[in-house]
């Protein structure tokens, strides 16, 4: 066995070792459920939130009045696994944290954070659910 | 010079098998177990818990020492039963409060319940 040849061995021994099997969040995050439970009335609300707020003034949404190009285009947001460019998986409870403070999450992004009343919140995250 | 690098590397990697041996503690365990589900669910992306090494959101309370505080969500006493509902249904809570029903299922719910109450 050459040196180099040990090495390898030797290092991919050592890089196993160090992997404890752990269970892996992300495949978890693709078996939660979606919230199912939203009425038309309240995609409706969500989306003139998204319309008259303040994420108009940054994404688009197309079919919407919604057309800014600042911040990416969410037109098929629900469709992604991840968001905030592969930071977070996509789930209700990251998305609603994001929205409300990126900064923390991933520190330097441009998206500021966005202060909504509850029921506001609950109706944008049950129409960007919507969006396929 | 050849022989003790080969002795050194071969007593690492015993050294590393041996410490890959070894069972993780039962508490390093049920924090990664909380860290998976915190990360899978979103709830890291608002609540920071020390415990579980777990992201750096701030929009929630802190989950740090939940175990030992005496009321959930300014109104529902610390119980396991409170905390599972509270973790589920928020809104039938609170109406009132920003935190979103994110289909928390019933093991789930009561699984991280049970971990976040050890934390005292």
């Amino acid at each position: 066995m050459t040196l180099r040849q040990f090495l390898v061995a030797a290092t991919l021994l050592l890089s196993s070792c160090f992997q404890h099997s752990r269970q892996d969040p992300w495949q978890l995050a693709a078996s939660v459920e979606p919230y199912t439970e939203a009425s038309p009335e309240e995609i409706l609300e969500g989306r003139r939130v998204f319309v008259e707020g303040s994420c108009g003034l940054c994404h688009s949404i197309r079919g919407t009045r919604a057309r800014a190009s600042v911040g990416p285009d969410l037109t098929h947001l629900a469709s992604r696994k991840t968001i905030a460019s592969g930071t977070l998986p996509n789930t209700r409870g990251q998305m609603a944290g994001w929205i409300l403070n990126p900064q923390n999450l991933k520190p330097g992004v441009l998206m500021p954070p966005t202060v909504l009343p509850a029921k506001d919140l609950h109706s944008l995250l049950a129409f960007l659910e919507s969006l396929k | 010079m050849m022989t003790k690098i080969y002795i050194s590397i071969t007593l690492m990697s015993i050294l590393a098998f041996a410490y890959y041996l070894l069972p993780e503690s039962e508490s390093a365990k049920r924090s990664a177990k909380l860290r998976v589900r915190f990360t899978a669910y979103g709830c890291s992306s608002c609540h920071v818990i020390s415990e579980a090494q777990s992201s750096s959101g701030k929009v929630g309370p802190p989950l740090t020492g939940l175990g030992s505080r005496a009321y959930l969500a300014g109104r529902l006493p610390n119980t396991h039963e409170n905390l599972v509902r509270w973790i589920r249904f928020p809104q039938k809570v609170d109406p009132e409060t920003v935190m979103p029903n994110m289909n928390v299922t019933e093991s789930d719910a009561q699984e991280m319940a049970q971990i976040l109450n050890e934390f005292k």
